[in-house]
């Protein structure tokens, strides 16, 4: 009886059954917290990592939202019975009423997928802090999907316009992030290239002005399509009245325009944006400020394979966060000519496991001290093979860890001079009868410079 | 909440574009009953909808709603919040109950927040649907959908209920239903009713509109009506009987439908 009462007492201020809305932030929170990738361990969070999730996961966010938002528009279509375009109240109120809910329930379920990875985050990160700003703009962002989706179906008018919001939806989300991280970092969408300016590079850091461009740009892209909806909803989706509608979005397109043409993807480069490096003996290793955590890593992987097979000369690796960077302007980094063959730079240095990425720098490095590039230019068929093989060697060395393989090689060393037998000057690739280390320290120059042939691993 | 009770066109025009003509000096009057709307489709019973339901503003002459004449602002809600529409093919929220649908409906048309929990239980209790109160609009069958759109649009108790084509589509017992219950709610207010349906007269309509073609050729109560095809069967009745065998409402339409084509004709 008191449920009664309660509910002839409270005004109908959401006529959707909680269920769908339910459903809405469940996509929304569990598509954010797979696409925050909260699991993975490696690189080790940083608040500029956790940003650039925050901005990229929107994709479930937005389908779910614009669904919801499109369904919802359907009480604002013309053949609408709860609230037709002829209904008494103003549109305005109704629409924000209505639309209001599914926008706050979706930003809300957002932070919530990605709660895991910021209590992570906030857990282990040990350099920056979060730039709430450029949150602030994502999540304007992410609110404004179910008023995307209203405004979808609003210009379809379509049974299946839920469906056409949702498409609209990940086209809108997808079509900037693949037109501008090309891979040279350069941007698709913007203009600055042709004018030769020193950005765009796809990077991950916004500076403020860019944050507050961003979330001035969501905002002005929220209410005009917030208002986009009150006018369809007033002229009750009438054919001929679509363009005073759309006019509301003239002014979101034009700001898109400028913003995006100028700073791509709307993620800029910072400008203040540092490096950091490290320098162990003949190694330096340099990473973006944010991943300076990493830089043992780096140092340590480079060791792993320079110690026992590197080049004499000092040798300068690219870590994470500078993929794609001029180091000549990179504050942090001392401004000189690098020779070619002083820089390593990994060729996927961002990757999921703190494995997969010792795996990969060390694959770069033995690629290096094989003689690969130098084979791969100048060499013959055999050369390329030896080399490849080399690398093998070198990487099945390293891997199994030198004490293991040295001690093996004593013991078939031994048993080699047993026997009496003498190789010394060839590489025996089935059973190596010399440490590698000092085989390589002999041939190092042959092997730099591709010299090496079929004879040397008969 | 304004009340009226007479809704007057005068003299109505309304033209999409420059050369197609949906309404030409269209004039007639409403009062409380039901007023059934009739015409082929193309006749303008669309955008005299559109009109009546102040979707369309009319392109010359007047509507008066009661003493509210062509209204604007502040006017065309008060006139809004006594209007309730049915359109064919409507959207409910079908994943909410029918008593959220009625409640948002009633609130939506300007009920206040603590009365539409009551208002949406009175239209649910006329429109027979008391034992469906909880269940989701895509839950329920073609008739009782037709039902939720009525409940819908009566649930603030507008003087002027429009209705289009409401029967369509739904089985003979469901449709028996419907009309009874339109009918009763026309005994105290306005009910205009579109349809092509000339059956829809029988036993409900108490004044019969016409149109064909933008114009309205028929303006008058039942029984006028019927006599047009009474008069017409001493003329034409063999001819009729044998092309269409229907009944005397039937032969009223065709013969008014006959009379305007030839009236058309003869001015082009």
């Amino acid at each position: 009886m008191n449920n009664v009462t309660d509910h002839r007492n409270r005004a109908p201020w959401f006529p959707l059954s909680t269920g769908p809305l339910v459903m809405m932030m469940l996509v929304t929170a569990c598509s954010a917290a797979v696409m925050s990738e909260f699991l993975i361990a490696w690189p080790p969070p940083t608040w500029v990592g956790w940003q650039a999730h925050f901005r990229d996961g929107q994709i479930g966010a937005a389908a779910a939202g614009s669904f919801m938002g499109a369904v919802i528009a359907r009480s604002f279509d013309v053949r609408s019975v709860i609230a037709p375009p002829c209904a008494s109240r103003p549109k305005a109120g109704a629409v924000i009423q209505l639309l209001g809910w599914p926008c706050l329930a979706n930003a809300f379920a957002y932070c919530l997928g990605m709660a895991p990875l910021t209590v992570i985050t906030a857990m282990h990160a040990s350099y920056g802090t979060p730039d709430m700003l450029a949150v602030s703009g994502t999540l304007v962002n992410v609110a404004a999907w179910p008023a995307f989706g209203a405004m979808v179906a609003m210009m379809v008018v379509h049974p299946l316009s839920a469906l056409f919001a949702l498409a609209a939806s990940e086209i809108v989300i997808m079509a900037p992030i693949v037109l501008s991280n090309t891979i040279p970092g350069f941007s698709a969408l913007s203009v600055a290239p042709i004018w030769q300016l020193d950005f765009p590079f796809v990077g991950e850091q916004a500076n403020p002005w860019v944050a507050v461009s961003r979330l001035t740009l969501f905002l002005v892209v929220f209410c005009c399509l917030i208002v986009v909806v009150v006018v369809r909803a007033s002229d009750g989706c009438r054919e001929g009245m679509h363009l005073r509608a759309y006019s509301w979005l003239a002014l979101p397109a034009a700001l898109s325009a400028i913003i995006v043409a100028f700073q791509p993807n709307i993620i800029a480069i910072d400008h203040r944006l540092s490096a950091v490096c490290a320098t162990e003996g003949r190694i330096t290793a340099c990473v973006a400020e944010s991943y300076r955590d990493t830089l043992p890593t780096h140092l340590g992987t480079a060791h792993d394979v320079y110690d026992a097979f590197g080049p004499l000369g000092p040798i300068t690796i690219i870590g994470m966060g500078l993929e794609g960077r001029d180091l000549k302007s990179m504050p942090g980094i001392e401004p000189r000519m690098l020779d070619a063959g002083e820089v390593i730079q990994p060729t996927n240095a961002i990757v999921e496991t703190k494995h997969a990425f010792e795996m990969d720098l060390r694959g770069s490095l033995i690629d290096y001290v094989s003689g690969g590039p130098a084979c791969d230019e100048y060499g013959s068929m055999f050369s390329r093979l030896s080399a490849f093989a080399l690398g093998e060697h070198i990487d099945e060395y390293l891997r199994l860890g030198k004490q293991r393989y040295m001690q093996s090689q004593t013991q078939e060393s031994r048993r080699t001079r047993d026997t009496g037998s003498d190789r010394s000057d060839s590489f025996d690739t089935d059973a190596d009868t010399y440490d590698l280390a000092a085989w390589y320290d002999a041939h190092r120059s042959d092997v730099l410079s591709c010299a090496l042939n079929e004879k040397d691993f008969s | 909440m304004r009340r009226f009770d007479s809704v007057r066109f005068e003299d109505v025009s309304y033209r999409y574009g420059r050369r197609r003509t949906a309404l030409d000096h269209v004039s007639f009057r409403l009062g409380i009953g039901m007023t059934v709307l009739l015409g082929p489709n193309g006749a303008g019973k669309s955008t005299l909808i559109g009109i009546l339901s102040t979707l369309l503003t009319p392109g010359s002459g007047t509507v008066s709603y009661g003493r509210i004449v062509n209204p604007k602002a502040s006017a065309m809600e008060t006139v809004r919040s006594s209007i309730g529409y049915l359109p064919q093919d409507f959207e409910a929220i079908e994943w909410s109950s029918v008593r959220r649908n009625v409640e948002y409906a009633a609130w939506a048309h300007g009920v206040p927040g603590r009365s539409c929990a009551q208002a949406a239980e009175t239209a649910i209790r006329d429109m027979g649907l008391t034992s469906q109160t909880d269940t989701r609009a895509r839950e329920l069958s073609g008739g009782m959908r037709q039902r939720l759109g009525l409940a819908c649009a009566i649930a603030h108790r507008p003087s002027l209920l429009i209705l289009d084509e409401p029967t369509v589509g739904i089985d003979p017992m469901q449709r028996v239903h419907v009309r009874e219950m339109i009918r009763r709610y026309a005994r105290r207010s306005m009910v205009i009713m579109s349809t092509h349906m000339v059956e829809e007269l029988h036993g409900s309509a108490s004044h019969v509109l016409v149109l064909n073609e933008g114009g309205l050729v028929f303006d008058g109560d039942l029984t006028s009506f019927a006599a047009i095809g009474n008069n017409g069967m001493t003329a034409h009745q063999t001819d009729r009987e044998d092309v269409f065998g229907g009944s005397e409402l039937e032969s009223s339409y065709i013969a008014l439908m006959r009379s305007s084509a030839r009236g058309q004709e003869s001015r082009r």
